[in-house]
């Protein structure tokens, strides 16, 4: 196995492009790693990215956030920035695996895993988030929502690797969440995960609204119908009922061990509920975390 | 193919050693370096057994090539204690009877130091969550949650 | 107590990460050594091909089959040196290479023809082929005490169901591990065994050697939990071989993945259980029938139903044990093996029968109480079960338990619930060598070894007590053969067995050295009466007249270079008993169930246990906090599952198999209740059983409480909480 640590995406791309056999990116490796421990993968190049600078970096401006595929989930815990601006993706980023997977773990890597169940990446839909592409090409963009298109299938093409993520300003009385459901406290693969984003007017009537679902489909899922059911509405029970049951409506789990179709469908709409709260809270202003 | 030449600081010694792109920071602390006070509890970073520092964050030592170990600096459990004198997290594991068969215990204390050097006054709850990576399946967790906290009192009254 | 409550012998070296485990004993020119595992789940391996694996890079031998038949045929050699494949991932064959990776690439590289055959993966799949095994561990398979069937016909009320667990792998931190070398026809094995004595004995009978021509040495082990015992590790013996083949030390790690497989599990059980009660709510008639699986290479069964024949006073008692040999890894005892899943269902039973009566699930119990041992007809040596409900019950305030499905605390649904554990207090044959040195240091030998719970603190803690020591003037050696012989770690009775032992070897000690000082005209105490005098503060002194020494200068006035004794115990000869004896104790929960998930977190525990003196109340504590999470794992969460059609394991990490984190645990308050047991050296029960059974019910009794669901299968998935039952 060759390991090579490009310091440039344009050479990272062009190992990645010029491989015959099965490169992969290492960026935290707390996924790789295992799959070439228990021969899942046998790559015959890692690329190593940490050491691409634009891809450590978390930037902010103009509002938004422009965060590098190879920064740490224990890393955005730590900018005080995007904490405050959007909690749900750094506490959701904060919920995979241990301490010790967050000091390692990264964003990008969460989503090109390509596992349904990862934390990050409802949150990140939720928020709208859109990723940065670079190729033999040049750069393109995507939404977070097109990148996963199956079970460890991804929309990316050979020599494709992802650069960054970028996430808008908060909205002003705007507030995210994420909540999953797992049988431990802590450490475990999500039975069901869901992120969500709202905006209110002044008057308190909901503006903006996205809701994702993680570990309920062979992807995480974009709810459409869960916002629809939200947005011009005050959030009152019924509109949330609604979008609650949109949200199991949505769901083609599969029953696991990890939990059944039936259980799944059922704690989706749980969720939705608890996750859509403690949005609503933050969008009022209200702080609080989700332990 | 050859072996990538790493060269690291392990606990403050600079260390230099060659390994194949597959061994983990963890196979060359054991297998290289005679270092084998990091254990290997799972190799899939579910156990926390193998826990090191690498530029002061903690990591599964079995989750990270040899080779990224490169310019970096490591801290293991053979590095805590002062010469004779035991960290006051050793020490109190030790009075709290927080171990047992002892396999998990290098890599507690070595997750719990990082902790306390983030925050030397955690809540109870702080200290569950941070450690809940770390397995433990003889003594039932109270006693090491307890050793903490009172090394935490500790360290910050000395 | 504080003073009893000494630190861990060992516990320097393991803060420090200087303890060596066996399998990081260095060796020159060591191999490193990686199985071959086939993926059929039965059939009969044709031919192992090596060829390409012989020019993979580091390569230096394999062994299989071909090599392991000169072994002597045994349960312990059949996965070996037969070509029968009886469970998917099975190792057909080793092969060592210069380092791990080398082996495990030659490993890969080496090709397994093997002919499949139809498998049976679970026990639902032959329930028609049951079988009454001839004993479950040292007990009769069936029992039958008055007329069970009679008198649950004739009951006023009969709670009758079935109950299930799950299969549970111990997975101790530590994976197994042996570097062995040979020095001309003798074997150095250094290996995590729970067990040295045996693990020589059996590799004494497989190689066909005289036992003084091996050393087995196991000083420090990582956890075994019963999967360390002697026979469950086969794979030993193909490291041994491999030594031999190549004239180098071998190095042989199973990987957590084959931890899964190789080494042993619980058993899954399914059990039929009826309890008949008079409206009075005294038990008339219990039956329990228990199912479990075992291997089709060898037979194992826990004593699941043994304990309902003990543990309430009931006139009619029948019990059976049938088991079903399927393609699955071989069952072995793990923590509280019996107990754990058989006090599941009787205390889950109980805790029904309570409902059904109108009782309170302790009133029911203490009325209950079995004064004597009914099954075998003697009195206990010692039971104090009613003072654990008491004791347990008033440090819980269960006085206090709300109604059935009214506490709430935010979105959790709270629920109470206890039950009652118990294990037997055994004995082991045991000899224990103490050393005095002229200077006063003391040196306790025994070859049994230390599996992480304590023995070296203990013997240290004995011996120190009987010589009027400080413990730092105590060196312990444990956990080789060429030590005097000790039991096996298992069955919570090493310190009951080795405390009688350490006795009578410290007590010839006290009377030489007393011998010697009273006929020594140099010492203080020429003349004294023998019986009074006492060691106290590392001196010999007269109780009565107040003089003494140091008793290391009656030694260094003789010149000599000190002394030695040898003290031996015998192990209960249970045929003899004339008292039976067993621990107790009764462990009380809160949990919440949160009220849209399902979720439930164990809050609160209690834990009240009797057996017998506690050595060590720091210790002790540490052992029963760890039990009682063990037994959480398995009510919550440790199930390990095999897919029917391949016969594989579902997930071989510990992110597939659930054990409880540090972020799932409440306090626990623990009440040592301690005893005198005039039928016991020292008053000695063992301990570290106990914990681990009884809560497992008690958690599923607490869940009735808090949502009024009754769940009979372990683990608890949520489903079960939420969906109808």
């Amino acid at each position: 196995m060759r390991y090579e640590a490009p310091e440039s995406v344009e050479k990272a791309c062009q190992l990645l492009a010029d491989d015959v056999g099965h490169a992969r990116i290492l960026a935290g490796g707390t996924d790789l790693l295992v799959q070439i421990k228990t021969d899942v993968l046998d790559p015959s190049l890692l690329i190593d990215i940490k050491k691409i600078q634009e891809l450590r970096e978390i930037n902010t401006g103009s509002g938004g956030f422009r965060i590098g595929a190879a920064v740490t989930g224990a890393e955005l815990k730590e900018h005080d920035g995007l904490r405050a601006a959007w909690p749900g993706i750094v506490e959701a980023a904060n919920l995979i695996g241990s301490t010790q997977v967050q000091g390692r773990a990264t964003l990008g890597g969460n989503l090109c895993n390509g596992s349904p169940a990862a934390d990050s990446v409802p949150a990140l839909i939720a928020a709208g988030a859109k990723v940065v592409i670079a190729g033999p090409n040049g750069r393109r963009e995507l939404p977070v929502e097109d990148i996963m298109v199956g079970v460890r299938k991804l929309a990316l093409t050979k020599g494709e690797l992802i650069v960054s993520f970028i996430v808008p300003p908060r909205p002003k009385q705007g507030g995210d969440a994420y909540l999953r459901f797992i049988p431990r406290t802590e450490m475990d693969i999500a039975v069901v995960g869901c992120g969500v984003s709202l905006q209110l007017d002044a008057d308190g009537t909901c503006t903006f609204a996205r809701l994702a679902l993680g570990a309920v489909a062979e992807r995480p899922l974009l709810v459409g119908d869960a916002a629809k059911a939200l947005i011009g509405s005050k959030l009152d029970a019924k509109a949330v009922d609604v979008a609650a049951a949109a949200a199991s409506a949505a769901c083609r789990p599969i029953d696991d061990k990890r939990g059944t179709k039936a259980f799944r469908i059922k704690v989706a709409a749980v969720l939705a509920r608890r996750t859509i709260q403690i949005a609503l809270d933050r969008a009022h202003g209200k702080t609080g975390t989700t332990h | 193919m050859a072996k990538h030449h790493v060269q690291t600081t392990i606990n403050g010694d600079p260390i230099e050693f060659l390994c194949d792109t597959e061994e983990t920071l963890l196979d060359v602390l054991r297998n290289q370096l005679n270092m084998t006070g990091t254990k290997e509890g799972c190799s899939t970073g579910d156990c926390g057994a193998c826990s090191v520092t690498v530029d002061n964050r903690l990591v599964c030592s079995c989750l990270m090539l040899g080779v990224e170990a490169n310019g970096k600096k490591i801290g293991t459990i053979e590095g805590l204690a002062s010469g004779d004198k035991l960290h006051p997290l050793q020490q109190k594991f030790l009075e709290h009877a927080a171990l047992q068969c002892g396999v998990c215990t290098p890599g507690f204390l070595v997750a719990s130091k990082a902790l306390l050097e983030k925050n030397s006054n955690p809540t109870e709850t702080e200290v569950r969550y941070w450690l809940a990576g770390n397995l433990c399946r003889c003594t039932g967790y109270d006693k090491i949650v307890r050793a903490v906290m009172d090394a935490a009192h500790e360290i910050r009254s000395a | 107590m504080s003073d009893r409550s000494v630190p861990r012998y060992e516990a320097a070296l393991k803060v420090t990460g200087r303890a060596a485990y066996e399998g990081e004993v260095p060796a020159v020119g060591l191999l490193h050594a990686a199985l071959v595992e086939v993926p059929i789940a039965r059939g009969d391996v044709v031919a192992v091909d090596a060829s390409e694996a012989e020019r993979t890079s580091g390569f230096a031998t394999m062994v299989s089959y071909a090599d392991a038949e000169p072994l002597k045929p045994s349960p312990a050699t059949a996965l070996i040196r037969d070509r029968a494949v009886h469970f998917a991932g099975q190792p057909v064959a080793l092969v060592v290479a210069d380092t791990l990776s080398a082996a495990r690439d030659a490993a890969r590289a080496v090709r397994v023809t093997t002919q499949a055959r139809p498998s049976v993966t679970h026990m639902a799949q032959a329930l028609n082929t049951a079988y009454v095994p001839a004993m479950v561990g040292r007990f009769p398979s069936v029992s039958n005490r008055g007329d069970a069937t009679a008198a649950l016909a004739d009951a006023d009320r009969v709670v009758r169901h079935r109950y299930e667990t799950a299969a549970n792998i111990h997975h101790p931190l530590e994976p197994h591990a042996v570097v062995c070398w040979w020095e001309g026809d003798k074997a150095v094995v250094h290996t995590s065994t729970q067990a040295v004595f045996g693990t020589r004995a059996m590799i004494a009978h497989a190689f066909n050697m005289p036992p003084a021509d091996i050393r087995v040495i196991s000083r420090l082990l990582g956890g075994g939990f019963g999967c360390k015992g002697q026979l469950w590790w086969p794979w030993m013996f193909l490291a041994m071989l491999a030594a031999k083949k190549t004239g180098r030390p071998v190095r042989l790690e199973l990987t957590r993945a084959q931890m899964f497989r190789l080494v042993g599990r619980r058993q899954e059980t399914v059990q039929d259980l009826a309890l008949g009660f008079s409206t009075n709510g005294c038990l008339t008639g219990i039956a329990h029938h228990v199912t479990a699986q075992s291997s089709t290479h060898a037979e194992y069964s826990d004593a699941t139903a043994v304990y309902t024949r003990y543990l309430y006073a009931c006139p009619n008692v029948t019990t059976s044990h049938l088991l079903v040999r399927t393609n699955e890894p071989q069952p072995v005892p793990m923590r509280a093996p019996g107990t754990a899943p058989g006090l599941f269902a009787l205390e889950s039973a109980m805790d029904e029968a309570a409902v059904r009566l109108g009782f309170d699930p302790v009133d029911l119990r203490v009325r209950n109480f079995a004064d004597h041992d009914q099954e075998a007809g003697r009195p206990w040596s010692s039971n104090s079960l009613r003072d654990c409900y008491c004791i347990g019950a008033e440090r819980f305030g269960w006085a206090r338990r709300p109604a059935q499905g009214t506490a709430v605390d935010g979105r959790w649904r709270i629920g109470w619930g206890m039950a009652s554990t118990m294990y037997p207090a055994i004995r082991q044959a045991a000899k224990v060598r103490v050393q005095l040195a002229a200077d006063g240091a003391v040196l306790v030998q025994c070859g049994t070894q230390d599996m992480g719970s304590g023995t070296y603190t203990a013997l240290g803690q004995i011996t120190a007590d009987a010589l009027g020591v400080p413990v730092d003037r105590v060196t312990v050696e444990l956990g080789d053969t060429v030590l005097p012989d000790g039991p096996f770690s298992g069955g919570s009775q090493v310190t009951a067995s080795i405390f009688p032992a350490a006795a009578a070897a410290t007590a010839k000690l006290r009377a030489t050295i007393a011998a010697m000082a009273i006929a020594d005209e140099a010492s203080p105490l020429a003349g004294q009466r023998l019986d009074d005098l006492e060691f106290r503060d590392g001196s010999i002194r007269s109780r009565s007249g107040n003089v003494g020494e140091p008793w290391a200068n009656v030694l260094a006035r003789k010149g000599t270079e000190g002394l030695e004794a040898e003290g031996e115990s015998g192990a209960t000869q249970h045929p003899d008993l004339t008292a039976t004896s067993m621990g107790y104790g009764a462990v009380f929960v809160e949990i919440g169930v949160n009220a849209g998930l399902g979720e439930i977190r164990v809050r609160r525990v209690c834990g009240a246990f009797a057996a017998g003196r506690i050595l060590n109340p720091l210790l002790a504590r540490s052992q029963y906090v760890g039990g009682l999470v063990g037994g959480i794992g398995m009510a919550l969460h440790e199930r390990t599952e095999t897919d029917r059609a391949t016969g594989r394991m579902l997930g071989e990490t510990l992110a597939d198999y659930l054990i409880p984190t540090h972020a799932d645990m409440p306090e626990f308050d623990i009440a040592l209740i301690e005893e005198d047991d005039p039928h016991l050296p020292g008053s000695v029960k063992g301990i570290g059983m106990l914990g681990t059974a009884g809560i497992q019910a008690a958690i599923a009794n607490a869940v009735f409480h808090a949502v009024g669901k009754r769940v009979r299968s372990l683990p608890i998935r949520i489903e079960d909480v939420l969906g109808r039952r």
